[in-house]
């Protein structure tokens, strides 16, 4: 046996309509997955996290700096898409030019675009959530104008 | 709490982990207030409250002090005034308020009517107090606001009428609410009133406008909320100060003997204890999720931290709760724990739970797996082991065991053998994972020794009643559960509207700069031999090296690259454009050469229309000889100096260079061709005189410019 992993994100929005279907793993193909096409775009996620703190950092996923990348990042960080990773493993010796229909769900992850940098050539998309650690958001609502008009002094 | 970022997590593993809480500020209770006191008079930019409650089982409910919007006030002619308040309960909808639930400061007196959606009652916002014959003018305040909309909100307009001599018309209303916000409880999908805490999570994650749906926990928040409903950990509250989502739940969790948890980046919480399917405590033997031994960690990749000794003193854990009674105000208690024949004097750790705790096992199981936790468990570890079937079985909040081998030398052989909750779980490309974990102690039989101690702490179960003593000033019944009928007023939207909201347009097109991308030079950068510039019309060949017409650089965006050539008769003067290549070669002839010092001719390279650099040479001074005759002047770039130049034959043509010292065996010889085709050079520069490289020339039949510089 041969144990390889491989990386499928997928970016969406909160209807469920998906417009992106990324792979790592299969260089220079499209391959077929749960019932979907995912193209190669060599990107990199950095190691899942998931634990009962609460504030685990986010995942961050490097890729090329391509049109079709960077156009994907903008639309998402602009309209709170979001991105949904997943790492499968696999033995390799079963067949490594497609997915493999026994391979394992190692690890997912899923979470908005929330931030990103980027060099000439690569950019680097950070998964979170928006849910800032600062700043009051309990309770959501506010006393304005428009609720309760002048109001009284008492 | 403030947040706190570490480099090296497995030293904040305990304090995530529950090992180490943050006591309570020394100060009073959170759940505590004042009777006697002003109606108090809501700011704009005050959040919406929100009352979180539910009675049942004679334990629960909480009494709020609400502000008021809205106030109106009149009197009578025997000078007695009536007050009415217009007073916000709470963000969404409660249950109904019974007359006995109604007070003002510590009574039952005056009437109400209640609704949602909209402002409560029929009365208008004025002072309308009248100066009464024989009475003195009662001072009530002016400025009482006007009639809101209430969006989405619960609203109360309450009103009093005290006789003359009395002041208590201003006094702060108070309501108990039994039944507080309506949300669809977790447990049982019924929308109504709750007191679990995950419901309130649950709601706070999809009110607070930065969390879509899937990045919610839901089987989480479920599983918590069963294990509070088994356990009876309730929750009782009213949130009027605003503060981070975070910040509260770090800060409240733990009081419930939950964790945050995230899962794949969905947030929920988890109970901090073993639990079994029904949501009870699990007191029985744990078996370990996956068991970790030297087959699958990493060799050299266990770390251990241990407690510290300050972490592990004994003390006692006083924790403030509310004993919220059927008909009067809460009183607020302390339950004290402590483990037999420790620290009988102190120290004491004080942890509030007054906000929102009505049940003395609550808070006396909340001290107890404090003490525990500080107690039993003794260390964390940090492993990576490589991928194996643990890669999928084994979540966070998941027991492990880890059991390895100590082998030292001449000192016989040990396990290092004990349980671990998994803390977290960092799963790399590579394939190998990282865990973070938590001691998990247990006895014997594979017990919980955390869980087992906080099974078994009760409270004394002493329920004391209300210390309310003097005559009764209560109007109402105090049970009287009687719901008065809805009123309700339309909003004043000339004032509401002032404070509408201002929708800007959303253009989402992002457009990309054009224009040249060419900077002016300053020419400092320049430290290459330059091209050799020349002016030999395009399709014109020089002879002997000479160089092409102007290669002055690619012009961007393909646009059309041109020279234009301009005369003036000074430097500073207009200058004329003239371009007469036509089928000569010759740019500048004798006859268009003049003695006159400051004579100006300039060559300016474009990129379409816009300018790029400017090539000029201005005549100095020199005398026309014949066989040999020569001007001299200055050459400049885009108004650099960068030369000076002579010209040379007859007719008078110009050859240009530049005066910085270069090795003495260059040489520079100035050819021309003659129309007969002769050729040959008219002067030898020699080593008397700093040369140019790239020496080049034009065949011309009278004369021509040639440019070089170094």
């Amino acid at each position: 046996m041969a144990r390889a992993q491989s990386q499928y994100l997928r970016i969406y929005d909160t209807a469920g309509v998906t417009y992106q279907r990324w792979q790592s793993y299969y260089a220079n193909t499209t391959v077929s997955w749960d019932s979907s096409s995912w193209a190669y775009v060599p990107f990199v996620a950095d190691g899942f996290t998931a634990g009962i703190g609460g504030n685990e950092a986010s995942v961050n996923v490097t890729a090329p700096a391509t049109s079709v990348v960077i156009d994907a990042f903008e639309q998402a960080i602009r309209n709170g898409r979001l991105v949904a990773l997943s790492i499968y493993q696999f033995d390799t010796l079963q067949g490594n030019d497609s997915p493999q229909a026994g391979q394992s769900l190692v690890g997912s992850f899923t979470g908005q675009v929330v931030g990103g940098s980027s060099k000439l050539t690569s950019i680097t998309l950070q998964l979170g959530s928006a849910l800032s650690p600062i700043g009051a958001q309990i309770p959501p609502r506010k006393f304005t104008t428009a609720i309760m008009g002048k109001g009284c002094v008492l | 709490m403030s947040w706190v970022l570490a480099t090296d997590p497995l030293a904040l593993v305990a304090i995530q982990a529950g090992q180490v809480n943050t006591p309570s500020i020394q100060t009073g209770a959170d759940g505590g207030g004042r009777l006697d006191t002003q109606q108090r008079a809501v700011a704009l930019g005050e959040p919406v409250p929100i009352v979180f409650a539910r009675r049942r089982n004679d334990k629960g409910g909480i009494l709020i002090s609400p502000g008021a919007t809205e106030a109106r006030f009149e009197n009578d002619t025997s000078n007695a005034v009536t007050a009415y308040y217009h007073l916000v309960l709470s963000e969404g909808q409660i249950d109904s308020i019974p007359v006995k639930d109604v007070f003002q400061r510590s009574c039952r007196v005056g009437s109400y009517s209640q609704t949602y959606n909209r402002r409560a009652g029929t009365w208008t916002p004025g002072n309308a107090i009248a100066q009464q014959v024989g009475y003195d003018f009662p001072e009530c305040p002016y400025y009482c606001g006007t009639v809101g909309a209430y969006p989405g909100m619960s609203t109360l307009s309450f009103s009093v009428t005290i006789p003359n001599g009395f002041d208590q018309w201003n006094r702060q209303v108070h309501c108990f609410i039994r039944g507080g916000m309506h949300v669809t409880r977790l447990v049982d999908s019924v929308v109504g009133p709750s007191d679990n805490f995950a419901d309130l999570v649950n709601w706070m994650l999809s009110n607070s406008g930065r969390v879509p749906a899937a990045l919610v926990d839901a089987t989480a928040l479920s599983t918590a909320a069963g294990f509070l409903e088994a356990n009876g950990f309730t929750c009782n509250c009213w949130l009027t100060e605003a503060q981070n989502y975070s910040d509260l739940l770090a800060k409240w969790a733990p009081y419930f003997l939950l964790g945050e948890s995230n899962n794949g980046g969905k947030k929920g919480l988890r109970p901090l204890l073993p639990i079994n399917s029904n949501g009870t405590i699990k007191t029985t033997a744990i078996t370990p999720e996956y068991t970790f031994t030297e087959d699958t960690i990493l060799p050299g990749s266990l770390e251990i931290q241990y407690s510290t000794l300050a972490e592990r003193q004994p003390f006692v854990a006083q924790v403030t709760w509310r004993q919220q009674l059927e008909d009067d105000f809460g009183i607020i208690r302390t339950a004290e724990v402590r483990y037999a024949g420790t620290a009988e004097s102190g120290p004491y750790e004080s942890h509030d739970l007054s906000a929102f705790c009505t049940s003395e096992d609550h808070a006396v199981k909340v001290g107890a797996y404090i003490l525990a936790k500080r107690v039993y468990p003794t260390h964390t570890v940090r492993f990576s082991a490589r991928p194996q079937t643990h890669n999928t079985t084994v979540s966070p909040g998941d027991i492990v065991r880890v059991r390895l081998l100590r082998q030292a030398t001449a000192a016989g052989q040990t396990y290092h053998d004990h349980l671990y909750q998994v803390e977290r779980i960092s799963k790399t490309l590579a394939g190998d994972v990282s865990y973070e974990c938590s001691h998990f102690p247990i006895d014997s039989q594979g017990r919980s020794l955390v869980a087992l101690d906080v099974a078994a702490a009760t409270g004394t179960g002493i329920l004391l009643t209300s210390n309310k003593t003097g005559v009764g000033c209560d109007i109402h019944s105090s049970t009287d559960n009687t719901i008065p009928g809805e009123t309700w007023s339309a909003a004043d939207w000339d004032v509401l509207d002032a404070g509408s909201m201002q929708e800007l347009a959303y253009n989402y097109l992002v457009g990309s700069p054009s224009g040249s991308t060419i900077n002016t030079d300053d020419g400092l950068d320049n430290q290459t031999i330059p091209q050799s510039f020349s002016i030999v019309p395009t399709g014109s060949a020089a002879i002997d090296g000479a160089g092409l017409k102007p290669t002055v650089g690619t012009c961007p965006g393909g646009t059309a690259a041109s020279v234009k050539w301009f005369y003036s008769s000074s430097p500073n003067g207009s200058f004329a454009e003239f371009n007469n290549f036509g089928s000569q070669v010759y740019v500048v002839g004798s006859a268009q050469i003049s003695a006159t010092p400051g004579t100006t001719i300039r060559a300016i390279w474009y990129c379409g229309t816009a300018p790029q650099e400017t090539y000029q040479a201005v005549i100095g001074s020199g005398t026309l000889e014949t066989a040999g005759s020569y001007y001299t002047g200055k050459y400049y770039k885009d108004g650099v100096l960068w030369g000076s130049w002579t010209s040379y034959g007859e007719p008078a043509w110009i050859v240009l260079w530049v005066d910085p010292v270069f090795p003495a065996n260059q040489r520079n010889r100035v050819y021309t061709r003659r129309s007969d085709g002769t050729t040959g050079y008219i002067d030898d520069f020699g080593t008397s005189v700093i040369v140019t490289l790239n020496t080049e020339y034009l065949r011309s039949s009278t004369g021509a410019i040639i440019v070089n510089y170094l």
